[in-house]
Parts: structure tokens; sequence; C-alpha cells
């Protein structure tokens, strides 16, 4: 035991023997390690983040299904949905897409019922929508921002209805960095989002509530007894329920592929990273060389010559996991994901408006001081190896 | 490839202290490396105790190696170790305590009048000093056989005389030594020499004893 110990303590001094090849050989790893961090730290976060909204949604979630597509629903069903035992509150809403000022910028506009807005939207200015007014809405700070929008501002029509088109007026601004799903997000009434997107009588989807225990059979009823016709072929529109569950299953579907797609780019970004450690690894490379040499010559074995070496590679691939891992968090935690988190999050700009959403978790880190690992692992054994199997003569000159 | 040794065959006993001359380039390293174990012959045995050298695997080389101890021309001392650290390296892989071996390195600095340089780093030794450092990590694993490369071509008459007096304590202690030189005051010393000429033994070797 104490073989080896004495033996790893002069892996140890070797990370100091040659300082300027550990500096370069840790700040290698430690660039390639640190995109890595951040974006799985951020994928991470992006997920929980959605986990919350999920959490605290609604229990059930039924939409309209054609051709085994998801379409509105009629209004119709909220009052037959209230009637199934176990169903507490029935919410319709409205969610779309719409595009806004000179630079076209994507937004989602939410229509519900005022009284039903999710608790945490609270106005930092104005206030929230008036029932009956029509055309008030309520704007994320984020979005306000690059709109230049303030409340009391009017928006000239955005959209086009049978009716006529209206001015919709920012009556007030709700603080945006709650959650990353609400930074570009217009709330408005049900029946302005409904007169928005002219489609009266629709909903996208209805929030259900449900007593405890009863969510089953509430889905199975809704299923199975509620079916609307429409248009003048009479259409079945058949309707479609996603519980709270099934959302929480989906989403790390969606997680994963974006994480499989980094996942990939690193692995491409590990396979230059090999040969820049390698040569990096090559600074100093005659003077260890030299000093392998020595050791055989003084009755080192090549195995206790590599087991010094590799306990040198963890020193330097801990140091570097390490300081990658305190980068990733000060680049996230306090520089709030600068410029990386606009190659991650749509949408979002250089300099994040909005509160970027992470999570450091044990998995990647440990993963990171692997990675690292193996890369200095290769750049550093094999020339202690070379070193060691040569003749010490050889290795000395 | 150049033929740095021919037809060179000789005997070595236990307890002698044997010198190499030759001019520069005659083959007196290669001789020694092979000596040593430092190096495997293209062509040709070495023996050590009977056993022939290139049967031997690297792991095995390695342990003999631990037999020998090194001087070497130009020190070969690491340089970002200190003094006690160059000296008692070789005893790593033998499992000894740190404090064992700073306690070793003081007693050899201590007999070669450099106690005060435990902790001081390589750069800062003069040549002679270097050398002695050198010597002492050679006779840190108490070896059967000191080889020596022309230990005093890089140092003042002083020094020199000095290593050489070294050398002649270790050998009267039973150590055998195989000293390559030019250094003429070595030639009183050894109890066999050999002269090499382009690689070739160039006389019979002779005996002072």
């Amino acid at each position: 035991m104490r073989y080896f110990v004495e033996i790893a303590r002069t892996g140890l001094t070797a990370v100091l023997l040659h300082p300027l090849r550990s500096v370069v050989t840790t700040a290698c790893v430690v660039v390639l390690l640190l995109p890595f961090l951040v974006g799985l730290a951020l994928s991470k976060g992006v997920e929980e983040d959605a986990r919350d909204s999920i959490r605290f949604g609604a229990d059930l979630y039924v939409s309209g299904d054609q051709f085994g597509r998801r379409v509105p629903v009629p209004l119709e069903a909220v009052n037959q949905i209230r009637k199934i035992d176990g169903v507490l509150e029935v919410t319709p809403r409205i969610v779309g897409s719409i595009v806004l000022g000179v630079e076209n910028e994507n937004a989602v506009l939410v229509g519900m019922p005022v009284e039903r807005f999710p608790v945490a939207v609270t106005c930092v200015q104005g206030r929230l929508p008036q029932p009956g007014n029509r055309n008030e809405l309520v704007v994320g700070t984020e979005l306000a921002r690059r709109l230049k929008l303030h409340v009391g501002d009017l928006l000239p029509p955005f959209y086009h209805n049978r009716k006529g088109d209206r001015i919709s007026e920012v009556v007030g601004l709700f603080d945006s960095d709650v959650s990353l799903w609400q930074a570009r997000l217009i709330l408005t009434s049900f029946d302005a989002a409904a007169e928005i997107f002219d489609q009266p009588g629709l909903a996208t989807d209805l929030l259900v509530e449900c007593r405890s225990g009863y969510q089953e059979s509430v889905t199975s009823t809704i299923q199975r007894e509620i079916a609307f016709s429409q248009g003048p072929a009479k259409a079945v529109i058949r309707t479609r329920v996603t519980s709270r569950e099934e959302l929480q299953a989906t989403l790390p579907a969606g997680v994963l592929h974006r994480g499989g797609i980094f996942n990939l780019h690193f692995v491409l970004a590990f396979a230059v990273g090999i040969p820049v450690v390698l040569v990096t690894s090559g600074l100093g490379l005659s003077e260890r060389r030299r000093e392998v040499g020595i050791l055989k010559a003084t009755g080192w074995q090549t195995d206790e010559v590599l087991l010094r070496g590799a306990v040198e590679c963890f020193v330097l691939s801990l140091a570097a996991a390490c300081i990658a891992i305190l980068l990733a968090f000060v680049w996230l935690q306090w520089l709030n994901g600068y410029w990386i988190a606009s190659l991650f999050l749509n949408g979002v700009d250089t300099a994040p408006a909005l509160r970027v959403p992470f999570h450091l978790a044990p998995v990647p880190a440990l993963l990171a001081f692997l990675l690292s690992f193996v890369l200095v692992m290769t750049g550093t054994l094999y020339s202690s190896w070379r070193a060691a199997t040569v003749a010490p003569i050889e290795a000395m000159r | 490839m150049v033929r740095a040794l021919d037809d060179v065959s000789l005997e070595i006993a236990a307890g002698s202290f044997v010198l190499l001359t030759g001019a520069s380039g005659s083959g007196k390293t290669t001789l020694l490396a092979l000596l040593g174990a430092l190096e495997r012959p293209t062509q040709g045995q070495v023996f050590l105790d009977g056993r022939n050298l290139s049967d031997l695997s690297g792991m095995e080389l390695a342990r003999v190696r631990r037999r020998f101890g090194f001087v070497f021309q130009n020190f070969s001392l690491i340089p970002g170790l200190p003094v006690w650290e160059n000296i008692t390296y070789p005893l790593i892989p033998r499992g000894i305590s740190s404090r064992r071996r700073l306690e070793t390195a003081r007693s050899l600095l201590g007999n070669l009048g450099l106690e005060d340089r435990l902790s001081a780093w390589p750069k800062e030794l003069s040549g002679g000093e270097q050398q002695r450092v050198a010597f002492a990590r050679a006779l840190v694993g108490r070896p059967e056989v000191l080889l020596a490369d022309e230990p005093t071509s890089n140092l003042d008459p002083d020094s020199g005389r000095t290593l050489l007096k070294l050398l002649r304590n270790t050998h009267a202690e039973g150590t055998t030594v195989i000293l390559a030189s030019h250094d003429p005051q070595a030639v009183p010393l050894a109890t066999q020499a050999f002269e090499l000429e382009a690689g070739r033994l160039k006389t019979a070797p002779y005996s002072n004893s």
C-alpha cells in the first residue's frame, strides 16, 4: 500500500515539475468542458422549468382531435365537462403565435378568462385586463423591452378579423423573469384572444381541474361521451385528453432530443480536442522523456512510471473539471449565461434579460471529470509509455 | 547503423575497480550502458551472475538496475526536485516513506559534506555539488555495482579529486566500481583497466593488484 502511496505522491509533484505543460493542458481541457457543462446545465434548467409549469398547471388538458391531430375544441364542451362528476373547474384557453414590430418579433398570445389568470402573473406596471374590456393586453417585461412598449401604448391592428381590425392597448407589464416560458408572452382576456385569432366559439384547449382521485374517471368520461360535429359535412371532432402525468412523461423526450444533438456536437469537439491536448502535452516532452529515462535508469519499472503518469493525469483532470464546473457556475449564475444562453435557447439575446434557468447536476459534473481524465490520459500516458519502453539511455539523450 | 562496440569481451570480478579509458567516441559510454542494463546489445551477450541480460524482461531488467548505481557525466538530476528528493527517488518504488527517505538523504549528504544543501534546487548548486548529489543518488540503494561515466569531466580539479576519493572509499567498502574516465588521477585507483579504441579493446587488460 505504501508502495502505491509513495508512487502516487510523485504523480502529484510531477504536476508541479512541469508547470507550463500542466497549465496549458488544464486550460485546453477547461475550454472543451466548459460549453459542455453549461449546455447540460441549461438543458436541465429548461427541463425543470417546464416540469414546474406542468406541476402547477391543470390536471387535464382537453383539446379537439381530427385525423389524429390536435385541433381547437368548441366552447360547448366547457359546460358539458363541468357536469361530469369529479370536475372542479374548466377553463378555456387560447394559445397562438403572433408576429409583432418591424423586426418581426415572435410572441405567444394567451387568452383566458381574466379571473383565471395564473396567480404567478402580477403586474410590475399597470394592471391586468378588466373583464368585458376588449383588446387590453398585458405584456411581459422582456418582450416590452424589445418592442419598446409601455403601459398606455396603443398597438396598431396586428391581426385581420372579418368584423374589422381594432387597436389594442397595453394596460400592464408583468415580470417575465419568473420563468423562461413567460419571456415572450402576451396575456389577454379570452374574448380578446378569440377576436384576435378570429376563432369565435373555439378554444385551443380546456384546462380541467379534478377532485383528487377522479382524474381517470373524468378522462374516460370525456373521451367516451364528448364529441362534436362541425361544418356542413358534420365532421366529427373528438376530444383528446392529456393528463399532467402524460405531459411530464413526454417532456424528457423533447429535452433528450435536444440533449442528443448537443452531445453529438460535443463528441465532434471532443474528437478535435484529443489531438489538441496531444499537441499541448507535447510541451516539455523532451524534458519529460529525459525524466522518465532517469527514473528507469535508477530502477523504476515501466508500470511504476505509468502509475505515476496516471496519478498526474488524475490530478490535472480533477483540477480541470473543478475549474470548468466553477466557471460554468459563474457564467450561468453571475453572468446569466451571457452569449452562450443565446446558442441554446431560442429567441434569447446575447445578454439575456430574463433569468436563464440552469441546474448544474452532479452527473454531468462527474461526466466532465471522466471526459477530462480520458483527454489528459490520452495526451500524457502515451508519451510516458513511449519514453518508458525505450532503453533508458536512449530516453535520457 | 553505427557499430559502437565490436568484438569486445571482458569479465569483471565482484569487488574490483575497473577503469575504462579511451578517446571520445571510442565506445566507453555504450559499454557502460550495456554493463548497467541501460541498453540491450544488438549482438552479443552480457552476463550478470551467470544470467544473460538479453533474456530478461523489461521488469526483470528494472530489478537488475536496482542492484546498480549510476553516476552520469551530465549529472542527470531532475531540475524540479529538491536535492533530497533527487537523491532518494530510486527508493520510492521500494515503498520507503518520505520521512525515512529524508533521513537517508541527510545522512548521505552529511558524508559528502553537503548537509546544508538538503532542500536546495539543483540549479542552485555548483557543478561539483551537483555531481556529489548524483553520487549520493547512485549510492542510496546500496548498489552492488557503481557505474560512473566520466564523472569528473565537467568538474574543476578540486571537485574531481573529491569525487575520485569518494569512489575509492565506496570501492573500499566492497562495492564493485566501473569507471569510464580520461582522468589520469583515476588510474592508480583501478584494479583492472581496459582501453577502447573505435569500439574495440585496444590493449589487453592490465591489473594494478
